[in-house]
């Protein structure tokens, strides 16, 4: 067994494995409702969005 | 017109009343989860009472939590919890207040008369109230909101599409339009509970650019992270990495350590339970086939 090789797990175990590092993505503007998908904006001051009568579409 | 109206959004049932001047009523996708009768229920999970007012901002030595933009701002009033909403085409002041008891199971929204008074009637419960309220009443042991489209098969299997915006979600619900069998629950947004041994996927009034917002639930078997691709394809997703992308695709309460434990804790269970893998998909009807064939 050379320095770089695994040692040998014994049997009934799982081979070693070197950690990974992943990243996910989180797109805060998403995940706090912080905008409309629309306008940028949300609330009954949309022009022909909300107006007052409902968002149409939702911040994604 | 009402001065009462009782909603039912993911199995909760949310009961609105408001003064006799303020009429009130449920407006856009809202209004198919208006529940049967549209009167108040006698035992709603959440009371929630509509007044005119004029809201101030609190302090700011309040503040709990501001997602930026200027749409709302979270407050702390004691063990209490005020939203306030602004838009920048309304002035500094803010036109809706809502003030929630520590649960989010009662709450109070005094509604400025000078910008909804000639409005009628009013929802109080609109974009981001209702969304918020949602999010904070899940985020106490009732479950998570996701995004997601979410589809129900024949037999009663729901598959649930995740994915950030731009992923797909849109275009894959619609993709399944021409199936009379199948059940879209929404295009944009659906909340995962639990029940017993079970995930159920309800559809929510949050769509997206497909407008599909539909009442129901289903029995959730399969997630699917949505990606664009060359061609239609599966990849496995570790568990871990299963319970890190559906936290980026949710809905938490940042500023409640609680809330996050909770909310973590049950997408583990999610992905225990449900087969968990990555989808690169065409924009057309072969993916519906490539879904139906995996």
């Amino acid at each position: 067994m050379t320095p770089d090789e695994p040692p040998d797990p014994g049997p009934g175990r799982k081979p070693y494995e070197k950690p990974t590092l992943s990243e996910v993505a989180l797109r805060p503007e998403e995940a706090v409702l912080g905008n409309c998908k629309t306008m940028g904006v949300a609330g009954p001051a949309e022009g022909d969005c909300t107006a007052l009568g409902g968002c149409m579409t939702f911040g994604s | 017109m009402s001065h009462s109206l009782a909603l039912d959004i993911a199995g909760i049932t949310i009961s609105l009343t408001a003064d006799l001047d303020l009429p009130i009523d449920a407006e856009g996708a809202a209004r198919k989860f208006v529940r049967d009768g549209g009167g108040v229920d006698d035992r709603p999970e959440v009371r929630i009472r509509a007044v005119w007012g004029e809201p101030v901002e609190p302090p700011a030595a309040d503040l709990l939590f501001d997602p930026g933009k200027g749409l709302w701002r979270l407050y702390r009033l004691g063990r209490r919890r005020r939203f306030i909403f602004t838009a920048p085409l309304l002035g500094p002041l803010p036109y809706q207040a809502a003030t929630f008891n520590e649960d989010f199971t009662e709450g109070e929204v005094e509604i400025r008369r000078e910008i909804f008074g000639r409005r009628l009637p009013v929802y109080p419960l609109q974009y981001p109230l209702d969304e918020l309220l949602m999010v904070h009443l899940l985020s106490h042991g009732r479950g998570v909101e996701v995004h997601g489209s979410g589809i129900v098969s024949s037999d009663g299997a729901g598959t649930l599409f995740a994915g950030q915006s731009g992923a797909g979600k849109t275009t894959m619900a619609k993709l399944w339009l021409a199936d009379p069998d199948v059940t879209i629950l929404s295009d944009e947004r659906v909340v995962l509970r639990q029940e017993g041994d079970d995930i159920w996927m309800y559809g929510t009034p949050w769509h997206g650019d497909g407008r599909i917002a539909n009442q129901g639930r289903a029995r959730l078997r399969r997630v699917f992270f949505l990606r664009h691709a060359g061609q239609n394809q599966l990849a496995p997703v570790s568990a871990t990495g299963s319970i890190a992308r559906l936290f980026a695709c949710g809905f938490a309460p940042f500023h409640d350590r609680g809330g996050l434990d909770y909310t973590l804790g049950f997408l583990e269970q999610v992905v225990k339970r449900c087969a968990c893998n990555e989808l690169g998909f065409l924009p057309d009807q072969s993916a519906v086939d490539f879904v139906r064939g995996n």
